[in-house]
């Protein structure tokens, strides 16, 4: 993780100094893994998700130069997510119909994994969770090849690196899911 | 082996299924917005730093001058000025007027654009640019585009990564991106890496070959050039040299038709380009329009 916080700190410094590729770096690699952190917590309400990740965003850069990189850019992002949907359902004054997920209420979780359908659900958005919070495009090229089916080549294209290059990402992507799948299994998964 | 281990791995992806989004249409709308609000911290936090290099700077010479011992104090031969700033749009990392020494870095942001009176010659830079001024006659671009304009034989090097750009008395543009340089000739005639370049063509190349084809020598892709030019006065010019100001910055040739010019203007207005033409025609009942990269003046039937 180390690496990533690194990786973060010299994309945020880019940023500061106006680097227009950092800029779009950032906001790509953010902007769907807010809208799906939003998303669930507003009941998919898509005008809410966009209000709130727009703020959410907007908030983040104007405070660009507090991120020290103590944690992972997303994992600070989501933070000022969270504050932002909070604000919004002050606003809007209702209380959301769903708006505690599993992963927040880890009790409730436990409670539900008896039930399969359920737990399949859980399982598929834990998936794309993790999806999003892979390093570098590793989600988005796992999507493209196993949902989209694309090949290889193709993906290479969309990332702008060569077949071979994208061949490699591949392979590190599916080695990075499968270690953060299995973190977030547990140890009662590895067994 | 590994077949077995990660297939579980695509089957898990695939029952998960895509992730959800928002539309391109809505992702445009935050993008834009979130863009808008970086540029401007972008902006604030230029501005603090240069006035703050620019304090620390005036504060560290006031201590010399004070607190040094004189006979430590060895007189050093100060880097000749090589370059003054004649027009900043947006930001950029010299203020307007600034004198510009040989060796020091020069970048615009995005959206700004910078105009240099170097050595005599002009030097524009596009937004985005890093330029290092190496002399009178050589300068480095490290990203951006820049545009020169100089006499015959000012002999100017533009060096990049890509190859060096060697002016033989011209008009020309240099853009550096994503490992492509192109350099496109509006007057005179460029060398890079041994091609040479007339006025109306273009030269594009990277690490491996160059290729040359023709363009126009105005229109839109110039059209930063001209943004990026200092103000124009034309108290004292006349109507010929006014118009040859303007049509230089459009990469136009004139021609008059029925009209004097040597009529001389007034006026102590600073135009832009655009401006001044509109300025300069109807102070002498003229009217123009542009055809064929020439700027054709008509006098009006009284």
């Amino acid at each position: 993780m180390d690496t990533i916080e690194h990786a973060d700190r010299f994309l945020v410094a880019r940023m500061l100094r106006g680097d227009e590729a950092a800029f779009t770096e950032f906001f790509d690699a953010s902007f769907g893994p807010m809208v799906r952190f939003a998303l669930p917590r507003v009941a998919g309400d898509a005008d809410a998700a966009e209000e709130i990740v727009q703020r959410a965003l907007c908030r983040a850069v104007r405070k660009l130069s507090n991120y020290r990189g103590e944690a992972a850019l997303l994992t600070w992002l989501f933070t000022i997510c969270r504050h932002e949907i909070h604000d919004w359902l002050e606003q809007q004054r209702r209380v959301p119909p769903m708006v505690e997920l599993a992963e927040d209420l880890p009790e409730i979780r436990a409670a539900l994994d008896s039930l399969d359908a359920l737990q399949q659900k859980e399982t598929a958005r834990r998936v794309q969770l993790i999806l999003d919070r892979l390093p570098g495009r590793y989600g988005d090229a796992l999507e493209w090849k196993y949902i989209e089916g694309r090949s290889v080549a193709e993906i290479g294209e969309r990332l702008g690196i060569a077949t071979k290059a994208a061949e490699s990402l591949l392979a590190r992507a599916r080695v990075a899911f499968r270690d953060a799948f299995s973190a977030v299994a547990g140890a009662g998964a590895e067994a | 082996m590994s077949e077995e281990i990660d297939d579980p791995i695509a089957e898990l992806i695939r029952l998960a299924g895509p992730r959800p989004r928002l539309s391109e249409e809505r992702m445009a709308r935050v993008r834009a917005e979130v863009h808008e609000e970086w540029l401007r911290g972008v902006r604030r936090r230029t501005r603090v730093r240069w006035l703050s290099a620019a304090a620390i700077a005036a504060a560290m010479m006031i201590a010399a001058v004070l607190f040094l011992p004189r006979e430590r104090v060895t007189p050093a031969t100060p880097p000749a000025i090589v370059a003054q700033v004649q027009a900043v749009q947006g930001t950029a990392s010299v203020a307007l007027g600034a004198k510009v020494a040989v060796g020091t870095w020069i970048e615009t942001m995005p959206g700004g654009t910078l105009s240099l009176d170097w050595n005599g010659a002009t030097l524009r830079l596009d937004e985005g640019t890093r330029v290092r001024l190496e002399s009178a006659r050589a300068a480095q671009l490290e990203r951006g585009a820049i545009f020169f304009a100089g006499d015959k034989g000012t002999g100017i090097v533009v060096r990049t990564a890509l190859g060096d750009v060697r002016d033989i008395g011209t008009q020309f543009e240099a853009r550096l991106r994503d490992e492509t340089l192109r350099v496109r000739v509006r007057e005179g005639r460029v060398d890079l890496r041994g091609e040479i370049a007339e006025a109306a063509t273009e030269l594009i190349a990277d690490r491996s070959s160059v290729k040359k084809q023709a363009i126009p020598i105005s229109g839109a892709e110039w059209k930063w050039i001209e943004n990026a030019a200092p103000p124009l006065r034309l108290e004292g010019l006349t109507l010929q040299d006014a118009l040859a100001r303007v049509a230089r910055e459009k990469g136009l040739r004139v021609q008059l038709r029925g009209v004097d010019g040597g009529i001389t203007l007034h006026g102590n207005v600073d135009f832009a380009p655009d401006e001044a033409l509109d300025a300069a025609t109807a102070a002498t009942a003229s009217s123009y329009r542009i055809e064929n990269d020439t700027l054709i003046v008509s006098g009006r039937p009284r």
